[in-house]
C-alpha cells in the first residue's frame, strides 16, 4: 500500500510538472473554450442548453482525451525503451501497480481539469447548473476518460518515444473534432455526424451534453464507450504478452 | 552456507542463437564475483537469466534459493543496470523514496543518499545529475532494500577515475555487512582484480574460467621476477634457483618467468646473486585473461586484443 501511495504520489508529480500537460490539457481547452464562447456568444441556444455551458462539456471532454493520450503514451514509451521499465522489473513492484498507479494519478488530474474547466465555465462564463447535474457530468468525464488512458498506454506500448508522441497528438485532434468536440455536431455536414456516432470522444460528451440539457443519456452512448474500453485494454494486454514472448524467445 | 547463486545447466536461446551454454556454478554468500568476458560472451544475458529478466531456455536459476521472477526473491535483491535512463521530473531525493517503498526493510533514504555522495544534490531534477552522478544515484537506488544479493552490471561505466576509485571503496565497505553477496561485471580489469574474490570468465556463452582471483593468475602462469644482472651472473647461476621455468636475456636484463616470484626473489637474496633494479610481478588478471582465452582460442583470431575488453555493450 506504502509503495502503491508512493508509486502515485510520483507519477502525479510528474503530470503537474510536465509543460506538455499543462499546455495540451489546460491552455488549450481553456483558451478555445474563451475564445469560441465569445464568438458564438454564451447565451445562444444548443441541445437544450446554452452554448456556454454545451462547450463547456465539450471542452471539459477535450482535456480529458488530451490527459490520457498525451501523458501515458510518451512516458511509457520512453520508460519501456530507455531501460527504467528494466530496472524496475528487478524489484518487487508488481506491473499490476506499475499499471494502475498511472491509471489513478490519470484519473486524479482528469478531476483536476475538469474542475478547473468548470470553474471557468461557472466564474467566467456564468454556467448554472443544479449541484447533480455539475457532479454527475464532472464525474462521467473525468472516469469516463479511462478509455482514452487505455488508449494513451496501448500507443506507448507499440510506438517509440518520437512515434507515439507524433500518434497520440495526431490521435487527439482526430478524434476531437470527428467526435464533436471543437465544433457542435449539428453544424458539421451529414457526413462528419455520422462518423460522429462512431467516436469514443463523441459518446463521452454526449452523455455530459445530455446531462445538462436535463435529457438522459442514452444506452448507445454507454455501449459504444465500453466497446472501445475493451478493444483497447484487450489490445494493451496483448501488446505486452507478445512483447514479453518476444523477449524470452 | 547457504548458498547465493545457484545456476544448474543453465541455457539460453534467441532465435537460433545460443547466447548462454550449459552453464554451472554455484556462488557462496558473501563472494564477490567478477563476471568477465569480450563483446557478445554472454555476459549480459548471464546476468537478464540471474536478475529474472529472461526465462533459461533450458536449466534453472536460484537466488538465495528463490526464482529470481518472484517478488519474493526481488525484494533481497538489489540491481543496476547499464542504459538505464532516469525518469524526467522526478527529484533524487523522490526517486530514492520511491524504491524504499518497493521494499519492506528499506535503507533509510538519508543513509542511502549519504552513501550515494548525493545529500547535497537531493532536491535535484535526477535526469539534470552528471553521469556519474547518476550511477551513484543509481546504486543507491540497488541498496534500497538492503539486499542479500546485489547485482551490478559495470557500474562506474560514466564516472571518472577518483570516482572510480571512490566508488569501489564504498562499495568494500558495504561488501562485507551480513554476508551480501555482489555479481559485478566491468571492462575495467585492475578493478575486478582488486575487488573480486572470485571471477567467472565467459566466452562463447560458456564459462572458460572460474576460479579465485589469485588461483586464475596462477594459472595463467603470467608471473615474473626481473633484474639487471652483473657480469659474472649466466644462465645456468639462474636456473640454480628455485621455481624457475624460463629466462629470457635482453642484454645484461634477465626476465624470469615463474609461478612463485617470492621465492625466487628471495633466493636471488640468500645466493647472493650479483643483481639489481628488481622489477616483481605478481601476475594481472587482464593478461592472465588474454593467455588464458588464446589458448581456448586455436585459430588465434586477434578479437582477443586489447579492446576486447574496451567496450561497455554487448549483444
Amino acid at each position: 500500500m506504502r509503495s502503491w501511495l508512493q508509486q502515485s504520489k510520483i507519477e502525479i508529480l510528474r503530470n503537474v510538472r510536465n509543460r506538455r500537460f499543462f499546455v495540451f490539457s489546460l491552455l488549450l481547452p481553456v483558451g478555445f473554450y474563451l475564445l469560441y464562447v465569445h464568438l458564438l456568444g454564451a447565451h445562444k441556444q444548443i441541445g437544450g442548453t446554452t452554448w456556454a455551458t454545451y462547450y463547456m462539456m465539450s471542452m471539459a471532454t477535450f482535456s480529458v482525451v488530451g490527459a490520457g493520450l498525451n501523458g501515458l503514451s510518451s512516458r511509457i514509451a520512453f520508460e519501456r525503451t530507455q531501460g527504467w521499465l528494466r530496472l524496475v522489473q528487478t524489484t518487487p513492484l508488481s506491473s499490476i501497480h506499475y499499471v494502475t498507479t498511472k491509471i489513478v494519478a490519470n484519473l486524479l488530474m482528469n478531476m483536476a481539469e475538469v474542475v478547473v474547466l468548470f470553474l471557468v465555465g461557472g466564474a467566467v462564463e456564468h454556467v448554472q447548473l443544479t449541484a447533480v447535474q455539475w457532479i454527475l457530468s464532472g464525474l462521467w468525464i473525468a472516469f469516463g476518460g479511462l478509455a482514452f488512458i487505455v488508449l494513451g498506454i496501448l500507443i506507448g506500448q507499440i510506438a517509440g518515444m518520437d512515434a507515439s508522441q507524433v500518434i497520440a497528438s495526431a490521435a487527439y485532434f482526430i478524434l476531437s473534432i470527428t467526435g464533436g468536440l471543437w465544433f457542435p455536431l449539428n453544424s458539421l455536414p451529414p457526413l462528419m455526424q455520422h462518423v460522429a456516432t462512431y467516436m469514443p470522444t463523441y459518446h463521452l460528451a454526449h452523455v455530459a451534453w445530455q446531462l445538462v440539457s436535463g435529457k438522459s443519456p442514452s444506452f448507445a452512448d454507454f455501449a459504444v464507450l465500453l466497446c472501445y474500453f475493451v478493444v483497447f485494454t484487450a489490445l494493451a494486454l496483448w501488446v505486452t504478452a507478445r512483447r514479453r514472448d518476444v523477449r524470452a524467445a | 552456507m547457504e548458498s547465493a547463486i545457484v545456476l544448474d545447466g543453465v541455457s539460453k536461446r534467441y532465435g537460433d542463437k545460443w547466447a548462454v551454454r550449459d552453464v554451472s556454478a554455484v556462488i557462496e554468500a558473501g563472494t564477490i564475483v567478477a563476471l568477465l568476458g569480450p563483446n557478445g560472451a554472454g555476459k549480459t544475458t548471464a546476468m537478464s537469466l540471474m536478475l529474472g529478466l529472461a526465462r533459461p531456455t533450458r536449466g534453472s536459476v536460484r537466488i538465495l534459493g528463490g526464482n529470481p521472477v518472484k517478488p519474493a526473491t526481488r525484494r533481497r535483491m538489489g540491481v543496476m543496470l547499464q542504459q538505464v535512463s532516469l525518469p524526467a521530473k522526478v527529484q533524487v531525493r523522490e526517486l530514492i523514496d520511491l524504491f524504499c517503498s518497493y521494499y519492506e526493510q528499506p535503507l533509510d533514504a538519508k543513509l542511502l543518499l549519504e552513501m550515494a555522495d548525493l545529500a547535497p544534490l537531493a532536491r535535484k531534477e535526477a535526469v539534470k545529475l552528471s553521469g556519474g552522478q547518476q550511477r551513484r544515484l543509481q546504486f543507491a537506488l540497488a541498496m534500497a532494500g538492503n539486499p542479500q544479493v546485489l547485482f551490478l552490471d559495470e557500474p562506474t561505466v560514466g564516472m571518472d577515475v577518483s570516482a572510480r576509485r571512490g566508488f569501489w571503496e564504498h562499495l568494500r565497505a558495504i561488501a562485507g555487512h551480513e554476508g551480501r553477496t555482489i555479481v559485478l561485471t566491468t571492462h575495467h580489469m585492475e578493478e575486478a582484480d582488486s575487488i573480486a574474490d572470485r571471477v567467472l570468465l565467459m566466452q562463447d556463452g560458456q564459462i572458460m574460467v572460474d576460479g579465485g582471483v589469485e588461483e586464475v593468475k596462477l594459472r595463467a602462469g603470467n608471473r615474473y621476477v626481473s633484474f639487471l644482472a652483473g657480469p659474472t651472473v649466466t644462465t645456468s647461476d639462474v636456473f640454480a634457483l628455485p621455481a624457475v621455468h624460463d629466462v629470457t636475456w635482453s642484454g645484461r636484463h634477465v626476465r624470469i618467468t615463474t609461478h612463485q616470484p617470492d621465492t625466487v626473489l628471495r633466493a636471488i637474496i640468500t645466493h647472493h646473486l650479483d643483481a639489481k633494479h628488481f622489477e616483481i610481478s605478481q601476475g594481472q588478471l587482464e593478461d592472465a585473461f588474454l593467455s588464458l582465452m588464446h589458448r581456448s582460442d586455436v585459430d588465434g583470431s586477434d578479437s582477443f586484443g586489447s579492446n576486447a575488453f574496451g567496450s561497455k555493450t554487448e549483444g
